[in-house]
């Protein structure tokens, strides 16, 4: 180990320690440039001992607030008691006093031996610290954009999903349901959509190591949540950062403070859907409409439009109410112990979670149980590990209950539920359309069970002041299993015949390794940082299924795959590679001057042989224009930054091997035996493939009134993405007909505010809000270049992409009505020739008479803003708190109110979602003449609603125990609370949320009932 | 605002804001050596070049799980297996399957003057729904496909080394297939493209010229690739396969599209009188067993080795719902029993779309063509549930036993299958692509042009005579544009035989309905612009100067 030009290091410990960060280096191919400042440390006058203890108003003693001597690195930790002693402590120094959420103080030694503090909670939390990427940093010293989401106030949601708990926290990040039903989650988009084709979702990062899902993390081990949003925050991440970084803190443990905490909530779930279906005499008459219309205006006999059930339901008034007899009350619960302790040496956070949620669709459900382990043990004087591990499994019951859903709208009121014995009724009307939603619910088990693991482990070598190098390696391994099986009662078994499922398998392992260098120096009032980052990262994917379609009896479900009488095995897999190399310096001058720069240079496999490397770089400005003497006199003003930043990051979530050759299997028979088959699929391969580049210009000013009391952020941006990752059509007659390929440019802009206010904060009695607005724009600003040499770029109607329009338009005729009766000369003269009165009656914008592109209007389906407003409120022991988000201005389209299969195109063949259609009697009705004979046309062009809503998301009250209770019970707090989720939801939109579409597991409100003890 | 923060410290985490052992030491004196350093930067930029190089390595990309195609077409092995896959995408392209992009070979059975058609179609045909946009593009887009797969056999094979017969073989049945789409092709659309260069890496982005080729260059490359598939492929192969009796089939019938009737009669001479091929009893047309002598080509399925185009069963087909009403929910009044119930016999569960038509009807004898007996469901219905009081008996009233079509209607039986569970729809029984009548009357026909009524008279007979039928003495183009109907209605070939005789719009006019009710049919005007499809507008995008057809 003795090399000789480490011979004259002063100190034996030194040379071990430099030694031993090179030998890591090494081995790990750590490229870092080792930064060694020669400033000589000179020491100190010695003088004394301080001790003290440090308090918050009301005298509660703050263990683990920060002391540090100023002007030196030198400092301690309060203890468990808030107290805390400094050795060598010159007399004229000043000692400041620092701790997350409370307004550091400074206090001059000044002689004194013993000195005793008081801390106040500070109202934004300028000293707080947040994470950044490979970092942390104090909010005051942030200029780059970077949200930070307490944990407090994600838990206070009553969802097992963390994307929900995001809901109307950030301004920018836009939540959006995809699955409400048990185990189900939202997406997460931050900044408007920036890809064509390519991922939109950020990366999520818990303590510094991608995680495959937000879900992976149980919500109780958050210690906060912080979203990257601009490209100098997520410079840093570089190649997958282009759509914003989510950045998970979990809680470690902490010196001197050993405590066990329990929290758990107790909910009951119900739905609300805020549209009707046409009850049972209004279904049998629409039914009647539409036999009507195709049996030349008459209305046929009864007996010929309705089954023999149907004319007995109709006869009996025996009605069946498909909701009632669906959906039921369900539950969720979530319950998380966790110990924490530490000593100088060895800190240590431990928690297990448990999660367990019955649907409100009959036999869903999902449980979960987590446990993870943080552990810091100190080594030596200059090194430290640590260890952060999650395990958890999972197991849901989802048959997928679209298809049952969507029965619960469309099934026929009309008919019976059961059959005489008592079993269920396959077809309750009597007509092969309309199954049982019941039947799928009892015959068909999906079990899905998840288990992840992460392990991540890491070493801290500190040689030398202001230097530090981690290297952290984590491996995450996920294993699904999927056990699906449908007995021969069961739908498609009765469909087929015989019962049959299917086992799948999914996994994948990935291992990442970090080498971390960063260093940090204060030479007066310069300050200067930096960190390198070098990584490796690798995922490994494996899929595989065996379908088996016939099973000659259901004994054994799944397990009878044996004796199925075909199988059909699928299996598959890739691996993707990243190699990235990453530095950032930051500069201050005085904590008043700030600079960034940034830069990652990332190799991704996934591209083209020759374009696989890409450099993002990023530059960030700030100025505390509050720290100006200039502005000292000005009392009222706490904060006032103003920051600018300017950076690029890539994106490369696209499928592997896009630019490679390949061969699909494509089998025959011939002469009774299997005939080997290979040919190409549809996808021309791309050598060419590049990185998706995201450009980001954003500005933005935060600002503090009367110390905090009063605070915000507003922050403008700009992002242009460009060489766009698409899956491009492509002439066929090459045989292919897509293309993965880089193309054209988008821009994303918007402006986002961020509002909080506390009105009254005393001993007793704290009042406060908070108001976030964002609104994004959207547009595209070149696709695939100007191909007919018109001298204009073109359009790409086929995929309803238009140049200056948004990503997500309605390319449509305007429907303006429906003809009348009175209008039956005008028809044959109009553009829509061949339609008759009660059919949809489109506009003929130049009068032209022929309906072609130039009649088509363009008409953004994306959100024109997104707010939600917070209040919270405690008196004494009591605390209330509100949450309300609100989307405007987003238009969907409800197949509910069109098609067929979702029982929308007044056929008669379906119930449906009521609308008020057209008959000769009711002239006024705004959808078209019902008829039995095929989908009305354009029907389509009706069917889009708005989507806006307002949103009561989270209602909580809550009861702290008074101390001298708690006291006495020998714990350390106790809190009791009621929450109502999702209590109240305006839209005009027709579906059990705004957000999803009626066949959707419907979202629920719930109520419960929540403790946190802590010992 | 006085400045109240920490002076800069290395910060591990959030929850404590510093670490107090780690710079206690820091009192200490640590010197540093200016050589020492640059030397430890040479070693670390030295760890960092190694570190480059071996990542570009480290960051190919090695496909595991697939074949790379370029095997494919540089070995035997490969190149049969090319042949294997080629087969299989042509029998996905030529069959119809209930997806949205797999829907338009049905539109050939159905929009012609032989059906009445229910639902589910008619929204496209000849109306406002005809439109580049929402047309089915994938007749065009997985046409080229096979094209440019087949191509790349015939192209890139010829450097294969194998024994030149057997892979003359392969190529012959790659042309074959090539040109059977490009006939599909031509004749479905007009204006099409010419392409026989195989797509490879290095031409993929080559600059194209987008125009039409002339009828005559498509016509000779079909002609040219199935005279070699005749030269080199024989008559005995797997009915599954392209065998030389379906290469001059298909030859007979490119050249009748351009009145080269000479060798259209030719080739059909070829087939009838090579010995491979005759008419089989009518009852074994479509038999339980599609694998008999009449037949030249079908497309094999197989419910244990399917369920999905891309395996060796291929997937289940509708055609049989497509064109059978639902019997089993016919009602009698005031009998809470349904009379029939799903049942192979009446073709189990059904969808009843497209219906043949009383047009259709009307040209056959009713006292002597058996075809009416084996090709179409009886029009009186038996009761089959054992539960109703109709068990075994006829089904009681006058026909019909329901205006709604979709309950009861003369239906086509050429699809039956016994051996689906009634209560799918789906079957996996082969379909026939080619049978040896079509042979009798395209020679027929091709005879007759040629003046040749003697000829063209025994090949018409031929037909008759196997249903039943006494010979016929006339022969002109109606006669031929009738049995054409009776023997091969609702095998997808009718819509192509009438556009080539030019009687496409008027027979479709005077005869197609559509509606739900026999009581209120109605008719829809073909316009002659109709009788060529659109081209996808998203070829057009993407082909900016290739002419849509006219009337888009």
């Amino acid at each position: 180990m003795k090399k000789k030009w480490l011979i004259d290091f002063p100190e034996k410990g030194d040379l071990k320690r430099i030694g031993l960060t090179i030998c890591f280096t090494l081995i790990f191919l750590v490229g870092s440039i080792f930064t060694v400042s020669a400033t000589d440390f000179s020491v100190e006058a010695q003088v004394k001992t301080v001790t003290g203890k440090v308090t918050n108003p009301s005298g509660l003693t703050l263990p683990g607030v920060t002391v540090v001597v100023k002007g030196t690195s030198k400092g301690s930790v309060t203890n468990i008691d808030g107290n805390f002693s400094i050795d060598n402590v010159s007399e004229d120094a000043s000692l400041v006093f620092s701790f997350i959420g409370m307004k550091s103080e400074e206090v001059a030694v000044a002689g004194k031996n013993v000195i005793t503090v008081v801390l106040y909670e500070d109202a934004i939390g300028l000293d707080e610290v947040v994470a950044v990427g490979y970092g942390v940093q104090r909010k005051s010293d942030l200029i780059s954009s970077v949200v930070s989401v307490k944990a407090e106030e994600l838990t206070k949601i009553i969802t097992l999903d963390v994307g929900e708990m995001l809901r109307g926290k950030a301004a920018g990040v836009q939540i959006t349901t995809e699955n409400s039903g048990p185990g189900g989650s939202s997406k997460i988009q931050i900044r408007g959509k920036g890809s064509l084709a390519a991922g939109t979702s950020p990366i999520i990062i818990a303590d510094g190591v991608e995680i495959g899902a937000i879900n992976d993390i149980n919500p109780g081990d958050i210690s906060s949540v912080e979203i990257l949003k601009d490209a100098a925050a997520q410079a840093i991440y570089g190649a997958r950062a282009s759509n914003g970084v989510v950045l998970i803190t979990t809680k470690r443990g902490e010196t001197g403070k050993a405590s066990v905490n329990y929290t758990g909530y107790y909910g009951m779930q119900t739905v609300h859907r805020n549209f009707d279906v046409y009850s049972p005499e209004e279904y049998a008459q629409l039914k009647r409409e539409a036999f009507r219309t195709t049996n030349k205006g008459v209305y046929p006999a009864d007996e010929i439009v309705f089954s023999t059930i149907e004319l007995e339901s109709l006869k009996n008034k025996t009605y069946i109410d498909w909701e009632k007899e669906v959906l039921k009350m369900g539950s969720i619960q979530n319950h998380d112990l966790s110990v924490t302790s530490g000593t100088e040496k060895t800190k240590f956070f431990l928690s297990a979670n448990y999660q367990n949620q019955k649907g409100v669709v009959p036999s869903t459900d999902f449980t979960k149980g987590m446990i993870r382990f943080n552990l810091d043990q100190t080594v030596n004087s200059w090194m430290k590990v640590g260890l952060n591990t999650t395990l958890s499994i999972s197991k849901a019951n989802d048959l997928g209950v679209a298809g049952v859903l969507n029965e619960v709208v469309r099934s026929s009121p009309l008919g019976k539920v059961y059959n005489d014995d008592g079993t269920l009724m396959l077809h309750p009307s009597g007509r092969e359309e309309n199954w049982n939603p019941l039947n799928d619910l009892k015959e068909v088990t999906q079990i899905k069970n998840n288990r992840n693991d992460l392990v991540n482990i890491f070493v801290d070598i500190s040689p030398i002041a202001g230097l530090n190098y981690r290297i952290s390696a984590s491996r995450r391994s996920w294993d699904y299993n999927e056990d699906k099986y449908s007995t021969i009662n069961s739908n498609s078994g009765s469909y087929n015949a015989a019962g049959g499922g299917s086992i799948t398998t999914k996994g994948n392992s990935a291992w990442t390794i970090d080498n971390i260098l960063s260093y940090s120096k204060a030479i007066g009032e310069n300050h200067l940082s930096a960190t390198i980052v070098q990584s490796l990262n690798e995922i490994n994917y494996d899929e595989f299924a065996l379908k088996f379609p016939k099973v000659p009896n259901d004994v054994l479900g799944v397990y009878g795959l044996e004796s199925a009488l075909s199988w059909e095995p699928s299996i598959s897999g890739y691996q993707r590679r990243l190699s990235s190399l990453a530095g950032r310096v930051q500069y201050d001058f005085s904590s008043k001057y700030y600079l960034t720069l940034s830069g990652r240079r990332d190799g991704s496999s996934v591209f083209g042989e020759n374009n696989k490397w890409g450099f993002f770089p990023a530059v960030a400005v700030g100025w505390n224009i509050y720290r100006e003497d200039f502005l000292a006199g000005f009392e009222p003003l706490t904060n006032l930054k103003l920051r600018a930043s300017y950076g690029s990051v890539g994106n490369e979530a696209i499928k592997p091997y896009g630019s490679l050759a390949s061969a699909d299997k494509w089998e025959y028979m011939a002469y009774g035996e299997k005939m080997s088959g290979y040919t190409p699929g549809s996808l021309l391969p791309n050598p060419n493939l590049k990185w998706e580049t995201s450009t980001t210009l954003n500005a933005a000013i935060d600002f503090g009134f009367f110390d905090n009391y009063l605070s915000g952020t507003v922050e403008l941006y700009k992002t242009n993405t460009t060489d766009l990752l698409v899956e491009r059509n492509i002439d066929a007659s090459t045989g292919y007909t897509k293309m993965r390929d880089n193309i054209g440019e988008i821009e994303n802009k918007g402006i986002e505010a961020q509002l909080n206010a506390v009105f009254v904060r005393n001993e007793d009695l704290t009042v406060g809000a908070g108001l976030l607005f964002s609104a994004n724009r959207n547009q595209i600003v070149k696709l695939f270049g100007d191909l007919n040499n018109d001298g204009v770029e073109d359009d790409y109607p086929a995929n309803n992409w238009f140049i200056g329009q948004p990503i997500d338009v309605f390319y449509d005729w305007v429907a303006i009505g429906i003809w009348q009766e009175e209008e039956i000369d005008d028809i044959p003269n109009s553009a829509q020739p061949k339609n008759k009165p009660g059919s949809v009656k489109l506009l003929d914008k130049n009068g032209d008479k022929i309906l072609n592109e130039e009649d088509r209007e363009i008409v953004s389906k994306l959100p024109k803003w997104l707010g939600s407003f917070n209040f919270n409120a405690s008196y004494k022991g009591v605390d209330l708190s509100m949450d309300v988000t609100t989307v405007q201005g987003i238009l969907k389209y409800n197949g509910y109110l069109a098609e067929y299969k979702y029982g929308g195109d007044l056929r008669g063949y379906f119930n449906g979602i009521k609308v008020d259609y057209w008959t000769p009697e009711n002239t006024t009705g705004t959808f078209p003449r019902p008829t039995n004979a095929s989908t009305p046309k354009d029907m389509g062009l009706l069917a889009k609603q708005d989507a806006s809503f307002v949103k009561l998301t989270n209602l909580t009250l809550g009861y702290t125990l008074p101390a001298s209770l708690i006291a006495r019970l020998k714990m350390n707090s106790v809190r009791i609370y009621f929450t109502g989720q999702n209590l109240l939801t305006l839209t005009d939109y027709y579906s059990y949320n705004p957000e999803q579409n009626p066949d959707d597991y419907p979202e629920s409100r719930t109520l419960s009932f929540g403790v946190q003890i802590g010992f | 605002m006085k400045r109240t923060c920490l002076q800069r410290i290395t910060i591990t985490d959030k929850n404590q804001a510093c670490d107090v052992d780690r710079f206690r030491h820091q009192t200490a004196t640590l010197k540093t050596n200016n050589i020492r350093m640059k030397r430890i930067l040479t070693l670390l930029m030295a760890g960092f070049l190694v570190l480059n190089i071996s990542c570009t390595q480290w960051l190919e990309e090695n496909q595991f799980d697939k074949i790379n195609s370029d095997v494919i077409y540089t070995s035997p092995e490969g190149l049969k297996t090319a042949v294997g896959g080629l087969y299989s995408l042509n029998r996905r392209y030529f069959r119809f399957k209930d997806l949205p992009s797999t829907r338009a070979n049905y539109w050939f059975y159905c929009a012609t003057d032989l059906s009445i058609t229910r639902t589910y179609n008619e929204a496209n045909i000849y109306k406002e729904g005809m439109i580049p946009s929402g047309f089915y593009e994938d007749m065009w887009i997985n046409g080229y496909q096979l094209i440019d797969r087949a191509s790349s056999i015939i192209v890139r094979g010829r450097d294969v080394e194998m024994p030149e017969g057997e892979k003359n073989q392969l190529l012959a049945q790659a042309k074959a297939i090539r040109a059977m789409v490009y006939l599909r092709l031509v004749t479905i659309y007009d204006n099409i493209l010419l392409d026989t260069i195989p797509t490879t890496k290095t031409n993929a982005f080559d600059p194209v010229e987008y125009k039409p080729a002339t009828k005559e260059q498509i016509f000779n490359l079909i002609g040219d690739d199935l005279d070699f598939a005749i030269q080199y492929l024989d008559y005995n192969v797997d009915k599954g396969l392209v065998g030389q009796g379906l290469a001059r089939h298909l030859r007979a019938e490119a050249a009748m599209w351009v009145n080269d009737w000479a060798t259209a009669a030719a080739n059909c001479d070829s087939i009838i009188s090579s010995g491979t091929y005759s008419l089989v009893p009518i009852e074994q047309v479509f038999g339980a067993s599609l694998d008999h002598s009449e037949t030249i080509l079908l497309w094999p399925f197989d419910e244990l080795t399917g369920g999905n185009d891309e395996l060796a069963g291929g997937s289940g087909s509708p055609l049989g719902a497509a064109f059978q009403s639902r019997y089993y929910e016919i009602k009698v009044a005031g009998e809470k029993e349904a009379p029939v119930i799903e049942d192979n016999v009446y073709g189990g569960n059904a969808f009843g779309w497209n219906l043949p038509n009383d047009y259709l009807r009307s040209l056959y004898d009713k006292s002597k063509d058996k075809r009416l007996d084996y090709y179409f469901y009886p029009d009186t219905i038996y009761g089959n549930n054992p539960k109703s009081k109709f068990f075994g008996k006829p089904l009681p009233g006058p026909l019909p036993y329901s205006t709604l079509i979709r309950e009861y209607h003369w239906s086509v039986m050429k699809y039956r299958d016994f051996e689906k569970p009634a209560t799918a729809n789906l079957s996996y029984k082969d379909i026939i692509a080619y049978r040896l009548p079509e042979t009798y009357l395209l020679g027929a026909e091709a005879h007759w042009r040629q003046n040749n009524n003697e000829k063209a008279l025994e090949y018409l007979n031929a037909v008759r005579n196997r249903a039943g039928l006494d010979d016929t003495t006339t022969i002109d183009l109606d006669v031929i544009l009738d049995e054409q109907a009776r023997e091969l209605c609702f095998e997808g070939k009718r819509w192509f035989f009438l556009k080539r005789i030019g009687r496409l719009v008027s027979q479709f006019n005077l005869y197609h309905r559509e509606g739900g009710d026999i009581n209120s049919l109605i008719s829809y005007d073909m316009e002659d612009y109709h009788v060529r499809w659109p081209i996808p507008q998203s070829q057009i995008d993407v082909m900016a100067t290739f002419p849509q057809n006219p009337g888009y």
